[in-house]
């Protein structure tokens, strides 16, 4: 592809990324002395929380799916105990995502070398 | 608790640094990543210069990595602008939610620059601890968590594109642990934010994103169980959705 081309997919993408991301904070501050009905604040604050759900399923979901074994999804089931157990003892969200990662890791490497 | 003055700029340093430090889980996820997104750009013919520029403008994990795709398919530029953005929609709902916590009356950051890193994992990680952050250091914290994440994801970049070729194949346990960092993340965050008053905000966005991941791209899944997630609060009990704000400045 040309250099023009790559050059408007890279402003183009850049500039529509920027527009999603900052647009509704602009409009929602510029326009915060109207109050928005409360159901629709109840439903921006929910919407957060039900963000981070959908994102936990898109990311593991698939590899539940792509599994060939139940050993496969026993793993992921292990590490999503090993980060709910360290959350549980010291709530540290760099501690329990890298205590999942390792028990994770560890897994894989004695599934592939056993 | 100490009280910050944020006209001070050391305040706003320590705030930045904060932020740093707990963009760390997050860069971690992000630099594998985002080596292997430049390894990927460099196998699709794709030269150094425009590979970071690709990282540093448009900061946007999956859609990049669909950009690549599209360019070695042979896409036109139309097609790939819009995939990106379509793609890039459920970013739309995150600014809005995240600005009641960032304390915007209090001295701003412009909101362009709160806003160019908003990430799915920067969201979810503000989401989950700015209410712990006080009140005054809320932005710098934010701003430093972007820049974190913003910083691994170009440096990774950069290394992937640099050395991409003569890094070869990782062991697939290996690769297999590095791909579970970001879904490690985001449980970790999920075990953050949990309330069991929310229960049906989380069942329902689950639910409704897992059934439609069964039937169109991920996504338009994420945005679906979004906005199962959004209907249901909307109808709880305002005090039930109302006790997950712990220091609204709006209020």
């Amino acid at each position: 592809m040309q250099n023009q081309s790559l050059l408007w997919i890279v402003v183009a993408s850049g500039v529509g990324t920027f527009a999603i991301r900052f647009m509704p904070m602009w409009w929602r501050q510029k326009y915060q002395a109207y109050a928005i009905p409360k159901r629709l604040e109840h439903g921006l604050t929910a919407l957060g929380y039900a963000a981070i759900v959908a994102l936990v399923v898109v990311s593991i979901g698939p590899q539940l799916v792509a599994a060939q074994s139940l050993w496969a999804i026993l793993r992921v089931i292990v590490a999503v105990f090993a980060i709910g157990s360290a959350h549980y003892v010291q709530k540290n969200t760099i501690l329990s995502t890298t205590v999942g990662v390792v028990v994770f890791g560890l897994l894989q490497y004695f599934a592939a070398n056993s | 608790m100490p009280t910050y003055n944020y006209s001070s700029k050391a305040s706003l340093w320590k705030a930045l640094f904060l932020g740093l430090r707990a963009s760390f889980p997050i860069s971690m996820g992000y630099f594998p990543i985002a080596v292997s997104f430049g390894v990927a750009a460099v196998q699709a013919q794709i030269n150094f210069e425009w590979i970071a520029a690709i990282s540093v403008f448009v900061f946007a994990g999956a859609s990049q990595f669909i950009i690549v795709a599209l360019l070695a398919s042979g896409a036109s530029a139309l097609a790939i602008i819009s995939t990106v953005c379509l793609i890039n929609l459920r970013h739309l709902f995150y600014g809005i939610t995240l600005l009641p916590k960032l304390a915007l009356p209090r001295k701003p950051i412009p909101l362009a620059f709160l806003s160019a890193g908003l990430t799915d994992e920067v969201f979810a990680t503000a989401l989950g601890k700015l209410d712990s952050v006080h009140v005054d250091m809320r932005q710098g914290w934010f701003m430093g968590l972007q820049l974190g994440a913003y910083s691994a994801w170009v440096s990774g970049t950069i290394v992937g594109a640099s050395v991409g070729a003569i890094l070869g194949q990782q062991p697939p346990w290996l690769q297999n642990s590095i791909d579970f960092l970001l879904p490690a993340l985001f449980i970790a965050l999920l075990f953050e934010v949990f309330r069991c008053q929310l229960l049906w905000i989380f069942l329902s966005a689950g639910v409704v994103t897992a059934a439609l991941l069964l039937l169109v791209p991920a996504h338009w899944s994420m945005l679906g169980g979004m906005g199962a997630g959004a209907l249901i609060g909307a109808f709880l009990p305002p005090q039930i959705v109302r006790q997950t704000h712990k220091f609204n400045p709006t209020e």
